[in-house]
């Protein structure tokens, strides 16, 4: 098979490359042997071009926001046409069974409502426990603020189930404001106007 | 499968294939490592892929969570509470309060002229002189009670109502200057947060209503229809969810063009003590 190679031609007269000559002989051989003893090589190229594809646009879409929002049964985020970005501040979650701090549970709530015991008093909308431990988380960020030369927001953002009454909506944001909260924000699922009706509307 | 492994002949076959494979594939390794061809062994970079892959899908947010500015009232920001002129027109203090019967519309000033104009009920809710008892903008028609709120409540009539007030000539001007075109939202203890966000949506910035050409910029001499939802007769919530915000020109090639304000700074307010 070698003197044939050498003296191998192209149909037009130019000379071959003997090394692409015997690629190709070995391929047409190898095509044929798998063809008869039924034996067969999976081809990846396209699954890998794939992958790669996939895992660039996923690489380049991961990011992580200064808060996390995660959803579930007791924390349905309600969608708004905001497209201001989250920032980083203190999140106090209002699902329909806590009221949180970060991740930390402050007081239960029950039957859509703050239990009165957990309040300061029967018609005063402060929460005394959230008050203290917001006070502290507040004063730990003022510190961090000062010690990196940043401005201090006393930036706390909300994140709020999309049925919790109004009531606790303003007992919370009553408490947070006394407790020094200057800045108030809701975070919000974004969408955009015009993008016609949702479910449940 | 078990059959056939007991089967001595095809066992037979199936150990001549396998030595029969592995020869080839010596074979062909020895022939590449004389030749100078390595072949590329790409399995690990696949497992490699493969983990990656289910990671970053595992851990990809497809929605995007944003924030909504409000002020509450009890601590006012430089932008809702600039103090007006004295000289000035004074401009109404537009609160918007949510009842499970609908829409009240409240000037915080007492302004006689707005409560002529917006404080009563809308011609859909039977019209005449504002009262108390009746919400400016009642609940939709033909939407059962047992619906949740969100539904019930018309806001497709809100946003028609707020561009009225907003462009109105006597305190068109007045809205513009700074801190002034603030909306305050007042709600009944058991109003749901849903349904307070989205009249903060819909109270922020003005529309190019849906299958219109776009308005212009907004003045005290606007024709106010070319703003308003269903010709201001018949505004349905279909129109309101399917217009884009009305757009301001672009000023550069590459920069994103600005919306109109309507109202863009909500304020919360307290809600009433129960029964009262």
């Amino acid at each position: 098979m070698a003197e044939n190679i050498e003296n191998l031609a192209s149909d037009n007269g130019d000379f071959l490359d003997p090394y692409v000559v015997k690629k190709k002989e070995r391929r047409r051989q190898k095509a044929i042997t798998e063809r008869i003893e039924g034996e067969f090589e999976l081809n990846l190229n396209a699954m890998i071009d794939m992958m790669t594809v996939l895992v660039t646009f996923l690489i380049k879409n991961f990011q992580s926001d200064p808060i996390s929002v995660e959803e579930n049964n007791d924390l349905r985020i309600v969608h708004s046409t905001s497209d201001l970005a989250i920032k980083d501040s203190v999140a106090i979650s209002i699902t329909k069974k806590s009221v949180m701090l970060q991740d930390e549970q402050i007081v239960p709530i029950v039957e859509g409502a703050i239990d009165p015991s957990n309040l300061q008093s029967a018609e005063s909308s402060i929460i005394p426990l959230l008050q203290q431990k917001l006070q502290e988380r507040l004063e730990q960020n003022s510190m961090w603020a000062k010690q990196l030369g940043r401005p201090d927001e006393r930036l706390a953002t909300f994140i709020v189930d999309k049925d919790t009454p109004y009531k606790i909506l303003i007992q919370v944001m009553t408490t947070a404001s006394t407790a020094g909260v200057q800045n108030v924000k809701f975070a919000a699922m974004k969408r955009a106007q015009g993008s016609g009706i949702r479910k449940g509307q | 499968m078990t059959e056939q492994n007991q089967d001595p002949i095809v066992e037979d076959n199936h150990g001549a294939f396998l030595a029969r494979r592995a020869e080839k594939r010596r074979g062909r390794a020895h022939r590449a490592r004389h030749e100078g061809e390595t072949p590329l062994n790409l399995v690990a970079m696949i497992d490699m892929m493969t983990t990656i892959m289910f990671f970053l899908i595992s851990s990809a947010v497809l929605s995007e969570v944003g924030t909504l500015d409000v002020t509450s009232a009890k601590a006012p920001s430089a932008a809702a509470g600039a103090p007006s002129d004295d000289n000035a027109v004074k401009v109404p203090k537009v609160t918007v309060y949510i009842s499970k019967d609908g829409f009240r519309l409240l000037d915080q000033t007492n302004n006689p002229d707005f409560a002529a104009k917006f404080s009563g009920p809308i011609e859909r809710c039977g019209g005449g002189a504002a009262d108390a008892g009746k919400a400016t903008i009642c609940a939709r028609d033909g939407v059962a009670e047992s619906e949740p709120l969100v539904s019930r409540l018309d806001y497709a009539s809100l946003y028609n109502q707020l561009v009225k007030i907003r462009l109105e000539p006597a305190w068109f001007e007045g809205f513009g200057k700074d801190g002034n075109n603030v909306v305050t939202i007042g709600a009944d203890q058991e109003v749901p947060f849903e349904a307070i966000v989205k009249a903060i949506d819909t109270a922020r910035f003005f529309l190019a209503p849906d299958g219109k050409s776009e308005p212009g910029a907004p003045s005290a001499s606007s024709d106010v229809t070319g703003f308003l939802l269903g010709d201001g007769k018949a505004p349905t919530l279909e129109a309101l969810e399917k217009s884009k915000y009305a757009l301001k020109p672009a000023e550069g090639e590459k920069k994103k063009r600005e919306r109109y304000d309507l109202f863009p700074f909500p304020s919360l307010v307290a809600p009433r003590p129960a029964g009262g």
